[in-house]
C-alpha cells in the first residue's frame, strides 16, 4: 500500500512537473467568456473598457516572463492577448494557409514585445529584479524570434547586446556572452581583445 | 553633280510611277560573308542609289522582354554629301509575328544617334552584340509591330572614317536602305508601304534632313511621318554649347566627321596640333560612352594650330561654309513632323531647336513639338512611347493639326551648367512605390503624389537625392474588421549612393534611401485613433539598379528587394500589437521612378 501511494505520489509530481514545464497552452491562462468586438458599430466600443483590457493583458504579459514561448494550437484568446488584439490577430493569420502556425507565432512575437516594451520602459534601478528577470527570458527567446522571422538577424544582434549591456555589468564577460548569443542567431565574429579570463 | 542628282530623282520618279521596286533594275542580290569580311565591300561598277549589294541572316539582341525578330545584315548603294556614291551598311529587323494592322507593315527608319567613330561601334555590331544603347528604343517600335530599319550611317565600311554629323549623307543613307531593305529575299518588306523616319541627336539631325530632301532623293518613299529629336539643326550655336562642356566629345567627333566629308574645307591636318592630331586618333578608335569620358569639357583650343579658339575656327571661311551647310530648316518638311527636346539637354541646346520649328512653321510645315522636362539621354528614351503613338496615328492615317499655333511661351533651357562634372538630374520624379507588408500579406501604395529626386553625378560617381511622400490613408483588409490607417513616410537624411556608367552603356546604382514610417491615425469607419507612433528607427532601403542606360527614361528604373521593418515606438497601448503586425524582416518594396509627362508647345 505504501508502495502504491508512494508511486501515486511520484507520477503526481513528474505530472506535476510535466505540466509546468511544459510549453504548451495553460487553461488558467486562457480565457472564455469571449464578448466579440463588433468593429461594424464603433459606437458600441467602450474606450475605457478597451484601455483596461490593454492595460490588464499587458500586465498578464509580465507574469508569464519567465515561460518558454507557447506551443500547439490555440483555439482560446490568452489572457495576455486583449479582445481587440485577439480578433485582429485572428483575422491576420485567417489569411494565411498555415492559419494555426501563423496565430501562434503572432501571440508568441506579440507577448515577446510586450515584454519587451515593458522591459525598455523601465530604468534598470525600478524593479530591479524583474527587471533582471525578464531582461533574460528576452535574451533567452530571441533566437526562437529570428528562427520565426520576426527579428532580423541585425535587429536580433542589437537586441543583444541592449540587454547585456544591462543584464551583464562586466565588459570583458558581456563581449563573450555577446559572442555565444550572436552565435545562436547564426552570427558569428571574433573578438580581438578582451580581459577577461573565464 | 547636281545634274547627276536630278537624273537620279527624275529616274527614281519614273520607277516608282512603274510601281517597281527603285533597284530591281539591278542585279540580284547576293548572301555576303558570315564573318566580319562583310564589311569589306566588293569592287563593283556603278549602281543605283538603294542597290542591295549583299546581305545575310542576322542575329540581333534587342532585350530582355523583346519581340521575336528575322533580321538582315544590308551592304547597299549610297550617295555622300558631296554626291558621290558610298556602300553604307545597316540592319534590317522584322517581327516575326504577323502584321496585324491594315495593309502592307509599315516601315521605320530608325536614324542612329552617335555610336562613336570606331568600327566596332556600328549599329549593325552593336545590335549583333546586344550591346547597342538604342536597343530599348528600336525594341519598341519592333514591339509595336513595325519593320525597323537601321542605317549604320557611312563609314563603317572597313577601313572607312563615319563622316558624322554629315547630315545630307546620312540623310541618303537612311533614304537608300528603304530601298535596299526591299530587295532583301524572304523578308516581306513592300517597299510602297507607309514608312516614318524616327531619329534622337545625330539621328535627329538625320531625320529633319530626309525630310527636306525627301522630295528629291526618294520621291517614290510612301513616307508619313517624321519624329525627330535632340537635333542639332543651328551648328554653330550647337558647337558653342559643346566647346568646354560636358559633351564635348561629340564637338570633337563632328570636327573629324565633317573633316572626313569636306577634307579641303576642314583641313584637319592643318588645323590640328599634336595634341589634336592624338585626340582624333583617339576618337577614331572609341565608342560613344568612352569618347564621352574620354574629352569631357575639352576645348578645341587644346588641340588646334596655335591654340585658336572655337571662334576662330568657326570664323575659317570654308570652315564656316561647311558647318552652315549642315544647318537645318531651309526647306518644308512634306509630311507631318514631331519634334522633340528635353528642356534641360546639356549636350544639344533647346533654343535653336525651338528655332528650327519656327522655320518650319514659317514654311507651312506640320509640326508638333513636344517639350520633355530632363537632359538629353533621359529624353531620348522617355519619348520613345509618344514617338510611337504619334507615329501610329500617321500610319493609321488621323490628321494632325500640329501645335505651329500657340500661345504658350516658348520652352527655356533648365539644363546644368556647361562645364564641370556630368551631372543628370531628376527633378521630382513621379515615384511609383509599393511595399508588401510581410505578417499582414497587403500592399501599401504610396501616393501618386510621390517624388524622387536626385542629382546622378556621373563623373564624380555619386548620387545624392530625396524621398517625397505626403501621408496617405492605406486601408488593411484584416478579415472580420474594416482597419483604416493613416500612414506617412518621412526621408531621414538624404538618399546616398554610387552610380557609374560603362563604356557600353550600362548603368550601374547603389545607394540607400532611409524612411521613418509613420503610423498618424488607426480606427474604424469614423473612429479614428491619433497615434503618430512610427518605426522606432529608419527603414533602410537599398536602392540597386543595374540596367541600359535607357532605363533612366522608359520606365525601367525601379529598385527592389527586402528590406526589415524595426518595432515601432509611441504608438501607446497598442504599440505591441502594431510592433507585431508590422515589424520584422521579409517586408519586400519596389520604387519605380521615371520623368515626368512631356508637355507641348
Amino acid at each position: 500500500m505504501k508502495t502504491l501511494a508512494l508511486m501515486l505520489a511520484v507520477i503526481m509530481l513528474a505530472a506535476t512537473g510535466w505540466y509546468y514545464h511544459d510549453n504548451r497552452i495553460k487553461p488558467d491562462s486562457l480565457v472564455t467568456d469571449e464578448a466579440v468586438i463588433d468593429f461594424d458599430d464603433p459606437a458600441a466600443l467602450d474606450p475605457q473598457q478597451l484601455v483596461a483590457e490593454q492595460s490588464a493583458a499587458a500586465d498578464a504579459a509580465l507574469t508569464l516572463a519567465g515561460e518558454p514561448p507557447l506551443a500547439g494550437n490555440i483555439t482560446q484568446r490568452p489572457e495576455f492577448v486583449s479582445r481587440i488584439e485577439w480578433q485582429i490577430l485572428k483575422g491576420v493569420a485567417a489569411a494565411r494557409e498555415n492559419s494555426e502556425q501563423e496565430l501562434l507565432r503572432l501571440v508568441n512575437y506579440l507577448r515577446f514585445s510586450k515584454q519587451l516594451e515593458w522591459w525598455q520602459s523601465q530604468q534598470p534601478d525600478q524593479n530591479h529584479h524583474q527587471h533582471i528577470r525578464v531582461g533574460w527570458k528576452l535574451l533567452n527567446e530571441i533566437p526562437e524570434r529570428v528562427e520565426q522571422q520576426d527579428l532580423a538577424a541585425d535587429q536580433a544582434q542589437q537586441l543583444q547586446l541592449a540587454l547585456l549591456e544591462v543584464l551583464e555589468p562586466d565588459a570583458g564577460k558581456r563581449r563573450h556572452h555577446l559572442e555565444r548569443e550572436a552565435a545562436r542567431i547564426g552570427v558569428t565574429f571574433r573578438i580581438e581583445s578582451s580581459s577577461y579570463t573565464p | 553633280m547636281k545634274q547627276l542628282l536630278k537624273k537620279s530623282a527624275l529616274l527614281c520618279t519614273l520607277l516608282a510611277g512603274s510601281g517597281l521596286p527603285f533597284a530591281s533594275v539591278s542585279a540580284a542580290p547576293m548572301q555576303g560573308p558570315q564573318d566580319i569580311s562583310f564589311y569589306t565591300p566588293p569592287v563593283m561598277a556603278g549602281g543605283m542609289q538603294g542597290e542591295l549589294i549583299w546581305y545575310r541572316p542576322a542575329t540581333v539582341q534587342l532585350g530582355d522582354g523583346a519581340a521575336a525578330v528575322q533580321a538582315w545584315n544590308v551592304l547597299y548603294r549610297s550617295t555622300d554629301a558631296r554626291g558621290n556614291a558610298n556602300l553604307v551598311t545597316g540592319t534590317v529587323i522584322v517581327p516575326t509575328a504577323a502584321w496585324s494592322g491594315g495593309g502592307d507593315r509599315p516601315l521605320i527608319g530608325y536614324a542612329v544617334g552617335t555610336h562613336g567613330l570606331a568600327q566596332q561601334c556600328a549599329p549593325s555590331m552593336q545590335l549583333a552584340a546586344g550591346k547597342d544603347y538604342e536597343s530599348a528604343n528600336i525594341a519598341a517600335a519592333i514591339g509595336a509591330g513595325y519593320a525597323v530599319l537601321v542605317s549604320d550611317n557611312p563609314g563603317y565600311t572597313t577601313g572607312a572614317t563615319p563622316t558624322y554629323l554629315a547630315g545630307r549623307a546620312q540623310a541618303h543613307a537612311n533614304l537608300d536602305l528603304f530601298r535596299a531593305a526591299a530587295q532583301i529575299p524572304g523578308a516581306g518588306i513592300n517597299g510602297n508601304a507607309k514608312a516614318a523616319l524616327w531619329g534622337y541627336s545625330q539621328g535627329g539631325q538625320t531625320a529633319a534632313w530626309v525630310g527636306e530632301i525627301k522630295s528629291s532623293y526618294a520621291p517614290e518613299l510612301n513616307l508619313v511621318g517624321i519624329a525627330a529629336g535632340g537635333t542639332p539643326a543651328d551648328f554653330p550655336r550647337t558647337a558653342r554649347y559643346l566647346e568646354a562642356s560636358t559633351g564635348a566629345s561629340f564637338l570633337l567627333g563632328a570636327v573629324i566627321g565633317l573633316g572626313e566629308q569636306y577634307p579641303e574645307d576642314i583641313p584637319l591636318d592643318e588645323l590640328a596640333n599634336a595634341d589634336g592630331q592624338a585626340a582624333i586618333a583617339t576618337g577614331k578608335s572609341q565608342c560613344v560612352f568612352e569618347s564621352l569620358f574620354t574629352f569631357m569639357n575639352d576645348s578645341i583650343s587644346e588641340y588646334t594650330v596655335g591654340n585658336q579658339t572655337l571662334d576662330e575656327v568657326i570664323a575659317i571661311p570654308s570652315v564656316n561654309q561647311t558647318l552652315m551647310a549642315q544647318n537645318l530648316g531651309s526647306k518644308k518638311i512634306p509630311v507631318p513632323i514631331y519634334q522633340y527636346h528635353g528642356k534641360a539637354d546639356e549636350f544639344i541646346p533647346i533654343d535653336q531647336h525651338v528655332e528650327l520649328k519656327r522655320d518650319y512653321c514659317r514654311k507651312f510645315s506640320n509640326v508638333t513639338f513636344a517639350v520633355y522636362p530632363s537632359e538629353h539621354i533621359v529624353t531620348q528614351f522617355q519619348a520613345a512611347p509618344h514617338v510611337l503613338s504619334w507615329l501610329g496615328d500617321r500610319f493609321a492615317g488621323k490628321a494632325t493639326y500640329g501645335t505651329c499655333l500657340t500661345f504658350k511661351p516658348a520652352p527655356t533651357s533648365t539644363a546644368n551648367p556647361g562645364g564641370g562634372n556630368f551631372v543628370v538630374s531628376l527633378d521630382e520624379w513621379p515615384l511609383d512605390a509599393r511595399i508588401e507588408l510581410n505578417t499582414l500579406a497587403q500592399t501599401v501604395q504610396l501616393p501618386s503624389t510621390a517624388t524622387f529626386s536626385a542629382d546622378t553625378d556621373i563623373t564624380d560617381q555619386s548620387l545624392t537625392g530625396s524621398l517625397s511622400v505626403p501621408g496617405f490613408t492605406s486601408s488593411l483588409k484584416i478579415i472580420g474588421i474594416p482597419l483604416d490607417i493613416r500612414l506617412q513616410v518621412d526621408a531621414v537624411g538624404p538618399t546616398t549612393g554610387t552610380v557609374s556608367l560603362d563604356n557600353e552603356g550600362q548603368l550601374s546604382i547603389n545607394g540607400l534611401s532611409r524612411a521613418d514610417i509613420t503610423v498618424r491615425s488607426a480606427g474604424f469607419s469614423f473612429l479614428q485613433i491619433p497615434f503618430g507612433c512610427k518605426t522606432s528607427s529608419p527603414v533602410d532601403f537599398p536602392i540597386n539598379f543595374s540596367g541600359p542606360v535607357s532605363s533612366l527614361g522608359n520606365g525601367n528604373l525601379t529598385f527592389s528587394g527586402t528590406t526589415s521593418f524595426p518595432a515601432l515606438s509611441g504608438c501607446g497601448l497598442f504599440n505591441s500589437l502594431f510592433t507585431t503586425l508590422m515589424s520584422g524582416p521579409g517586408q519586400q518594396y519596389m520604387f519605380n521612378v521615371s520623368p515626368p509627362a512631356p508637355t507641348s508647345w
